[in-house]
């Protein structure tokens, strides 16, 4: 099937056409993804959220440093009626080429557990509480970065002057070890100065054992 | 990640999932501030009412709220391409037992784990799908197609299931009842018992378990103490949650369960 979807030779049109018809098949290289204007568009958006954010900039690459590579994943996303909702292009770095220890260190990240969501949704429930949802978007984007980390140009966006050059980032990229951890870290910082002084923020870090209670 | 704040005697409640935040408390002007004050510090999009959170979807309504993963159902029954299968009444025939090493053709591991995988993350909202997803990844390590034959009836149930969900009443039973019950040596290689618990505040699921038990048991008495000894600790975590998240429960927990001698045992 795949073979077929993505049949080398055809022209745009053909290609937008086929892809519509199969949309849950997203491309997975950034050569496949560049013939068709949605993804290219979704670059470009991913692309200048990176510049807002200050994410990075650009530099020589300091003798002994390493870069590390990064990657352009594409995901077609469904809304609730499982239709299409947009198309998301995300620059990730390859997380795997860092070295523990020296890029990154600590990357404990704990999430709500599906049990105590479904609690608080039983607790809104009993007492008539609405319940309020935000997202953050490109969240790691926003998280400054402590380590020196510095990673290769993305593909299609090369600068023109200083080709050799590389990025050094100011914050987080997507993939790297220590972003969902950075993230944490400053989302519960700004949570902690919302409390006012009586504030109680009590953090569940809760593992599979079901006794395991740090509070 | 889940915080409480105290303002002016108001609680709110902030759950994190990387993200996604969702958020609640008793005072509206409350919840107002905060999200604002969330607004001014990070690039967030303000999705108003919980509707649509880690993929499942969320009704609030005057009499309750509702929950279900009817997209990700269907989403992984086109998949797997199951979307056109015709639908059974039950996820798994009753007293059906399988070896792990049986005979018949082995079929491809990845795939076979592809669907486990799947049917996991569903049973976030469907505990009658937890005890025949449990059971089906105990033969990941060597599947065949009878194997597979289990899994396909897990997903044409789940095709004629697929808007089930978790109704959580405002007008339901406010004491936190748990439910438990095992089998007797169902498992055909070490004859260890599965146990399995519910816990139904307000007459909605929260938190429910199906696990192969770890020691072999003599007798249906003792499985189901295995069981009630399992759902205790879980009740006791519940219970502490809960007490942090200002909303101690004075009274007892009361355990429910079908053997006399094993109450009697308690």
């Amino acid at each position: 099937m795949r073979g077929y979807v993505f049949g080398e030779g055809l022209s745009e049109e053909e290609t937008e056409l086929i892809m519509a018809l199969v949309t849950f098949v997203d491309p997975i290289s950034y050569e496949k993804a560049v013939k068709s204007y949605k993804w290219r568009k979704s670059m470009d958006v991913e692309i200048q959220s990176i510049q807002k954010n200050k994410t990075w900039s650009l530099t020589k690459l300091p003798a002994g440093a390493k870069k590390i590579g990064v990657k352009w994943i594409y995901k077609t996303k469904f809304n609730e009626f499982v239709e299409v909702d947009k198309f998301k292009a995300r620059l990730v770095a390859n997380g795997y080429a860092q070295q523990y220890g020296v890029d990154y260190t600590e990357v404990f990240a704990p999430v709500a557990k599906m049990n105590i969501v479904r609690m608080i949704i039983a607790l809104a429930t009993q007492r008539n509480w609405p319940i309020y949802q935000l997202d953050v978007k490109s969240a790691f984007l926003h998280v400054e970065l402590s380590e020196d980390v510095f990673v290769e140009q993305p593909k299609g966006y090369e600068q023109k002057e200083g080709r050799h050059k590389v990025y050094k980032l100011h914050k987080t990229l997507y993939g790297l070890k220590q972003a969902p951890q950075a993230w944490l870290v400053a989302l519960r910082l700004t949570l902690l100065m919302k409390g006012s002084k009586s504030a109680s923020v009590s953090k569940h870090c809760v593992s599979n054992k079901s006794l395991e209670v740090k509070s | 990640m889940c915080v409480k704040q105290i303002t002016r005697g108001k609680i709110l409640i902030v759950s994190v999932y990387v993200n996604d935040l969702i958020f609640t408390g008793d005072d509206e002007q409350v919840t107002l501030e905060f999200k604002k004050s969330m607004m001014k510090v990070f690039d967030m999009i303000d999705l108003g009412k919980m509707r649509f959170f880690l993929d499942i979807k969320v009704l609030q309504k005057d009499n309750g709220i509702y929950i279900c993963q009817r997209k990700c159902a269907l989403e992984v029954l086109r998949r797997f391409g199951m979307e056109e299968s015709n639908a059974v009444m039950n996820p798994i025939v009753l007293s059906f037992k399988i070896r792990k090493n049986g005979k018949g053709n082995r079929i491809d591991k990845t795939y076979y784990k592809q669907i486990v995988g799947n049917l996991m993350y569903i049973t976030a909202t469907r505990q009658d799908m937890m005890f025949v997803v449990s059971f089906i990844s105990r033969f990941m390590v060597r599947p065949t197609e009878l194997h597979l034959q289990a899994t396909k009836r897990a997903l044409r149930y789940l095709k004629g299931t697929a808007n089930y969900g978790i109704f959580y009443k405002n007008d339901g039973n406010k004491q936190l009842v748990t439910f438990i019950y095992s089998d007797y040596a169902g498992n055909l290689e070490d004859k260890k018992s599965t146990s399995s618990y519910v816990f139904m505040p307000s007459g909605g699921a929260v938190s429910w378990s199906s696990k192969k038990q770890l020691i072999a048991t003599l007798s249906t008495t003792k499985a189901k103490f295995v069981a009630a000894a399992a759902c205790t600790c879980q009740a006791v975590w519940m219970r502490r949650i809960l007490k942090q998240l200002n909303h101690a429960k004075d009274g007892c927990t009361t355990v429910i369960c079908d053997s006399s001698s094993t109450i009697k045992l308690l």
